[in-house]
């Protein structure tokens, strides 16, 4: 049987219409779960990055270092946790790194490594990579650098490895302004 | 055409023409993502989901959409079931997603979704083919659950994450890669086609409806 074109055209085009109208339907219904969902997940992130602090605010005045998305103060001021992101193989690496009050850091969580290849790049996101940071108050990727924690990279994987690093930095840069400003309003008053 | 009943559907979609192990289609995500039984399970509720949902469309529009955009439209339909299914399964079971990973928006292209939206839903009932993409999808999850738990369960001994042969046999993570998959869906379909009887030249069990039966030599009464 043919069919005249025009009335092809007009099916295929209603047919993408209605798809359009429900999956958005279908979205808008999730969307509420969906936010939930995530902002559940990032608190897990942030409880893992700073473990044993009872929640966290957001510091909303923070004069964010460049790479830096968020700042959360843990309740009770046990430390600071950031989320950095920083161009991977593919697309950004978000991480989530916790900093005590002593400026050590307590955690690094990689909680998106979407863009990496499996097996490779997404490696950076296990405890064989992210326990090197643990304790560190300063990095480096000099071994030979006797004044920071080496922090050594996964095998194949530099482009994902270099991201980490540079969300830690930056994270560790973040602390050190937002210390300094604290140190500075606290002899203020 | 001599119609079937629900029953005979039913039959045929899971066991007699099950997808996975008789029909052999899917397989590509069955090795990637049915490392576990869990991971099986929820690909296959999706893969059912959707093919109960396109049965119900397809078939109630085959008259509305024209045979020169039928392929076409049949994609976007696909897409659009698939895309829902993603949304409720990342929103809802969050740990079944992130098993899954890209393999569930891939079910659009999967050829058990095509091969039934093209030689079945468009040339039954609405009630035959919703009965139909229930059977196939029903099928397809036994399918994939079967082959993850057995994968989980030699490579990691566990099955749906509870420590089942752990410390007992020593685990062989190979079955939890692609060729270790292979290795034991062709050991299942062995069996399967022991204890059925069925041999190389067995009909398929699905050659009413099917475009290529009348030079099968394998159809019923057909050429041998």
């Amino acid at each position: 049987m043919r069919s005249r074109p025009l009335q092809s055209v007009l099916t295929m085009a209603m047919i993408c219409v209605i798809c359009s109208l429900l999956l958005s339907l279908v979205y808008l219904a999730s969307e509420p779960r969906a936010a939930a969902a995530a902002e559940a997940e990032a608190e897990r992130a942030r409880l893992a990055a700073l473990p044993g602090a009872s929640g966290f605010t957001l510091v909303e005045d923070a004069e964010l270092v460049s790479g830096i998305d968020s700042v959360y103060k843990a309740a009770g001021s046990s430390g600071y946790v950031m989320t950095a992101r920083a161009r991977g193989y593919k697309k950004d690496i978000e991480t989530v790194v916790g900093i005590d009050l002593d400026g050590r850091i307590t955690g690094v969580v990689v909680t998106d490594v979407s863009g990496e290849i499996a097996g490779l790049g997404t490696r950076v996101a296990l405890p064989a990579y992210t326990d090197q940071y643990m304790g560190a108050e300063a990095i480096t990727a000099d071994p030979g650098d006797p004044t920071a924690a080496y922090i050594e990279s996964v095998e194949n994987a530099e482009e994902a490895s270099t991201a980490v690093f540079s969300c830690v930095s930056n994270a560790l840069l973040q602390y050190r302004q937002l210390s300094g400003s604290e140190e500075l309003s606290s002899g203020g008053v | 055409m001599n119609r079937k009943s629900k029953r005979q559907i039913l039959r045929e979609g899971i066991f007699t023409a099950n997808p996975l192990f008789i029909s052999a289609m899917g397989i590509c995500p069955a090795l990637a993502v049915a490392t576990q039984a869990s991971n099986g399970l929820g690909l296959g509720l999706a893969a059912t989901l959707v093919l109960f949902s396109m049965g119900i469309v397809l078939s109630a529009l085959k008259r509305v959409i024209p045979y020169g955009v039928r392929i076409p439209c049949t994609m976007v339909i696909a897409a659009t079931f698939v895309s829902i299914a993603d949304i409720i399964v990342r929103v809802y079971i969050p740990a079944v997603y992130a098993g899954i990973g890209p393999y569930l928006p891939l079910l659009a292209v999967n050829c058990v979704i095509l091969e039934r939206a093209e030689f079945f839903y468009t040339r039954n009932t609405v009630a035959d083919s919703a009965v139909h993409g229930l059977a196939v999808g029903l099928g397809y999850t036994a399918g994939l659950t079967l082959l993850g738990a057995v994968r989980e369960l030699i490579g990691k001994g566990t099955l749906f994450g509870a420590p089942i042969l752990s410390g007992v046999v020593p685990q062989t993570p190979l079955f939890l890669l692609a060729p270790g998959g292979m290795l034991v869906l062709g050991v299942i379909i062995a069996i399967l086609n022991k204890l059925t009887g069925r041999s190389a030249g067995s009909p398929c069990g699905d050659c009413e409806g099917c475009r290529s039966a009348a030079g099968c030599t394998k159809r019923k009464g057909g050429r041998s």
